[in-house]
Formats: structure tokens, C-alpha cells, sequence
């Protein structure tokens, strides 16, 4: 066998034999994960990585000069090293290049998923690096050689992959998604072990400050979600970082854009699920300033080319229900935005986040002092904050009491009747929501009815 | 001949629908083989300790391959 077949049978079989152990691995050893954290520091040691990628490279170099001239190549007269090569590059292009990368993903995957089954407490519950609450506990089990081969691991990972942050901005590399996915199994390793009080030598909240301010990253359908769980994580349990990572965690949900990208909306329902998380385990007059200075976003359009002309709010009444002192409530974001499509994808970023947070947190007095602040928008912003407004408000009326509902439901038909906010678009929103509505199970039949 | 060899096995996990039927012989072995230790593992604690062990054994065994291929290319160049 040649030496490129050796190589490229050995990544295949170590494919295969990874899947079928995070697939089919039920409970561990007590030394299994030892073993393997030794084990995985072995194999993704830089020296042999380097020497890998350098056998790939070369023979890729063969192939190139195989094309450009006749001269004869290692594969010539082989068909088993032709097949395999032919492999190669049809895992390249499927953007999972076979090489040093892919091999480090398998193995810190294999590394974590091992992880969160030593962890189970229960064989029923969700395996993962979810839920949150009694996440420090959960990972406390693993035992101090474990959790410091994992910090040393996750950050030789994140390191590796932020040196070579710069050719990665390319979403023409085939390199880029397997390196964007490592980066959030790594992230969320280091995660584990910070929260556990082994701190690595990297800053973990300003990696995680530095990847929540990347459309690029975030966009990723892995990293994305990895950068916000670890960043909920570590703000709901090491408190010394919780006021800084929930306010980077407000601005992204404001300022996220990215016009290339499908999954935005979706990503900001994460982001503010995990905003409602974080600011529960804090106080209720938090949550409320932080909702508070959402809504007040609504109203930075400059009243020049708002005709509308936007007003900022004082619900005393609704505050006072709650015991909420409104002195404290935050001021409002200052936005510097460029263009009328940025401001929209603001407003809509807000409505949405706010929905989000009220219905994760299920809290009657909040939904009700919502209602009450988005209801004061209806009209005063522009038409695509009204249809952002009918949707969110129609998300928190699928938690609230009957009373609420109708007061929802009114507010709606204000909107479709009064001459300042009628328009066509606004009232086929209100219809489509009402018909999505009806296949709802809400529970209030009568109002339904 | 590896395929031919472990036909039998991989028929009847192609069956089950595990795996993707136009990947590479290796990676169904790999596959196949890491899936039947754990099943063996399942049945008994000693059996446990035993396949988890030889699933270390075999990382051990994919990185010396992985030596054998880099030191096969330094002598050859």
C-alpha cells in the first residue's frame, strides 16, 4: 500500500468508526474519557497534522501536474490509490475536505459527546450542552485530570483556528465550514471547563464578544448557536461577567444583519431566548429595563423623516403593577444606522426579540406591561414595524389570559380600522395571523368563538 | 477483496439503513465495526470495559497509520 492510501483509508475508517460511537455510545468507563482525552491529544498533535496535510498537499500537486502535462504520478497504474483519490475529491467537494481539520472535528465531536454522556444524570434526558440550569453542577462530575485535558484541547483548538481567522473570512474555502464547526464544538468544550473554574489561557468571553460581532461566524448554522448557548452559560453562572455578556448579547440582537443570510430571524429568537434566560437568573426589574430599552428602540427614527413622529413611553401604570421602579429604567440605544433597510431590519430584530423573551418567560405582569408598551406603537413608527408589531403581539397573545387576548385582539382591529395605520399590507397580516391563529390550541374558545 | 471479505456484514447494515450505501468501503467498516463493539459492550459490564477499551486501542492504531503514511512519504522523498 502506498503511503496516500495508508492516509486516506485511515481518515475514512476513523469517519466511520467516530460516527458510529457518537451514534450508537450509550454510557462510559470510568476511564474511557481518560484514555481518550490522551488518545485525541495524540492524534490532533500539530506535528502530525502538519505532516498530514503536507502528504495531502503533494499529491495533490501531482494531480495538478498530471493534468498540465503527461509525466507519470504515484496513482498511475494504481486503481485503488485512483479510487481513493477520486474520494478525496468528492468530499472536497462537498466542503468536507479529508485532512488535518476533518480529522480534529471528528475527535473533539467524539471528545464532547463522550462528554455529555459521563455527565447524564438521567438516561432520559436531553443529551447535551443544554439545558442550562445546574449546568456547573452537571459538568462537575468529570474529574480535575479530565476537565484540564479538555481546557488544554479546546484552547489549542481555538487558537489554531483563530490564527488562520483571515483566510476563513472566504466562504469559498472548502475549509471554512469544517473550521467554523470545530470552532463551536471547541467553544463549547471551553465553555465546560471555564464555567468548572479552569480558566484557559485565551479571554473565552472576548472570543465569544468577538464572534457575536461576525455576521460571517454567527451565520454559521453550528457556531451561531454554540456562541450564544456558551455565552448564556457563562453569563448565568459566573456572575462577574453577566452584566458585560448580557449587554453584548442586547446589541446583537438589535444589530444583527446580514442580507445574504436566511437564518437571521432565526438566530435572533435564540439570541433573545437566551437573553430571557440570562436576565431571570438576575432580577424582574432587569428584565423589565431591558425590555424596556427594546421597545424604546422603536423610537430612534429621527422625527424628520418620521412623520408619524415617534414618543417615547411612560407606563407608569403597567410599571407600577409590577413594582418596577421606571428611575431605573434603561435609557434609550443610540443607533448609528445607514440606510432605511438597516433601521427596518433593527425594528424587526426588536419586535421579534421582545415576543421571544415575554413568551420564554411566561410571566403574566411582563406580558401584560408589553402588550400595553408595543400596543402604544401601533402607528407610530412606519408600516413595517406595525406588521413586525401585529406578528410579536400575536406570539405573546398564545400565553396570555383570556382578558389579555381580547385586549390583543382589539388592538388589532384598531389597527385594520383607524385611518392612520389602515393600509392593505397591514390588514392581509392581520387576516393570515388570525387564520394561523385559529389552528392555535389556545385554550380560549370563547373568545376563539 | 475488502469488500468482498466483509460483504455479509455490510449487507446487513446497509439493510438497517445505517449508512450512506455509495460511501467508501473503509468508512462502512469503520463504521460497522465500532457499532458491533459497543452492541458486544452492551451486554455486560466485563464486555464493557473490554470493546470500550479496544476502541481505544483502534485511535491508537488509526494514528500509527497515520505515522506509518508520513514516514512512508519522508523515505520515498
Amino acid at each position: 500500500l502506498s503511503d496516500v492510501t495508508i492516509l486516506l483509508t485511515a481518515i475514512l475508517s476513523l469517519i466511520g468508526s467516530c460516527e458510529a460511537i457518537v451514534t450508537h455510545l450509550e454510557t462510559v468507563t470510568a476511564d474511557f474519557i481518560d484514555r481518550l482525552i490522551t488518545q485525541v491529544q495524540a492524534l490532533v498533535d500539530g506535528q502530525l497534522l502538519v505532516g498530514i496535510e503536507s502528504l495531502l498537499s503533494s499529491i495533490n500537486k501531482e494531480a495538478a501536474s498530471r493534468k498540465s502535462s503527461s509525466a507519470s504520478t504515484r496513482s498511475h497504474g494504481d486503481p485503488q490509490l485512483q479510487y481513493l483519490l477520486r474520494i478525496n475529491t468528492r468530499y472536497t467537494n462537498k466542503g468536507e475536505p479529508l485532512g488535518a481539520l476533518m480529522i480534529q472535528r471528528l475527535l473533539l465531536k467524539l471528545l464532547e459527546h463522550t462528554c455529555y454522556i459521563s455527565c447524564q444524570t438521567t438516561k432520559h434526558e436531553q443529551l447535551g450542552f443544554l439545558p442550562l440550569k445546574g449546568f456547573k453542577d452537571r459538568f462537575s462530575i468529570l474529574s480535575p485530570t479530565v476537565l484540564f485535558g479538555i481546557s488544554e484541547l479546546a484552547e489549542s483548538q481555538i487558537g489554531s483556528i483563530e490564527a488562520s481567522a483571515d483566510f476563513l473570512k472566504f466562504k469559498t474555502s472548502p475549509h471554512q465550514d469544517l473550521s467554523l464547526s470545530l470552532k463551536a464544538t471547541s467553544l463549547r468544550l471551553a465553555c465546560i471547563t471555564f464555567i468548572c473554574g479552569y480558566e484557559v489561557n485565551i479571554n473565552l468571553p472576548s472570543v465569544i464578544k468577538s464572534i457575536l460581532v461576525d455576521p460571517t461566524q454567527m451565520a454559521h448554522d453550528d457556531l451561531g448557536p454554540a456562541c450564544l448557548d456558551s455565552l448564556a452559560a457563562i453569563s448565568m453562572n459566573c456572575h462577574e461577567h453577566a452584566s458585560d455578556l448580557n449587554r453584548s448579547l442586547r446589541n446583537y440582537i438589535i444589530h444583527a444583519h446580514d442580507p445574504h443570510s436566511t437564518n437571521l430571524s432565526a438566530r435572533v429568537c435564540i439570541a433573545a431566548k437566551r437573553l430571557a434566560w440570562c436576565l431571570s437568573t438576575i432580577s424582574n426589574d432587569k428584565i423589565v429595563s431591558t425590555l424596556y430599552s427594546l421597545v424604546n428602540v422603536l423610537t430612534s427614527a429621527p422625527s424628520s423623516t418620521n412623520e408619524r413622529g415617534a414618543t417615547s413611553l411612560q407606563p407608569r401604570t403597567a410599571l407600577s403593577l409590577i413594582n418596577f421602579d421606571h428611575r431605573t429604567v434603561a435609557s434609550s440605544i443610540s443607533l448609528s444606522l445607514k440606510t432605511e433597510d438597516q433601521r427596518q431590519q433593527v425594528f424587526s430584530n426588536v419586535v421579534e426579540a421582545i415576543a421571544e423573551i415575554v413568551y420564554e418567560l411566561k410571566d403574566e405582569k411582563i406580558a401584560e406591561l408589553m402588550i400595553s408598551l408595543l400596543g402604544q406603537k401601533f402607528g407610530r413608527v412606519n408600516d413595517g414595524v406595525d406588521k413586525s408589531l401585529v406578528w410579536g403581539l400575536a406570539k405573546i397573545s398564545t400565553i396570555v389570559k383570556e382578558k389579555d387576548y381580547k385586549r390583543i385582539l382589539k388592538l388589532h382591529a384598531k389597527v385594520r380600522l383607524d385611518p392612520a395605520t389602515a393600509n392593505t399590507a397591514l390588514t392581509e397580516t392581520v387576516l393570515s395571523l388570525f387564520r394561523s391563529m385559529l389552528t392555535i390550541d389556545h385554550g380560549c374558545s370563547s373568545v376563539h368563538g | 477483496l475488502l469488500y468482498e471479505q466483509y460483504a455479509p456484514i455490510l449487507q446487513e447494515i446497509l439493510i438497517a439503513g445505517d449508512i450512506d450505501m455509495e460511501d467508501t468501503p473503509s468508512r462502512q467498516l469503520g463504521y460497522s465495526l465500532a457499532k458491533t463493539a459497543l452492541q458486544i459492550g452492551s451486554l455486560s459490564p466485563k464486555l464493557k470495559v473490554q470493546s470500550q477499551a479496544l476502541l481505544i486501542d483502534y485511535l491508537e492504531k488509526v494514528r500509527r497509520a497515520f505515522m506509518d503514511a508520513i514516514a512512508y512519504e519522508g523515505l520515498r522523498s
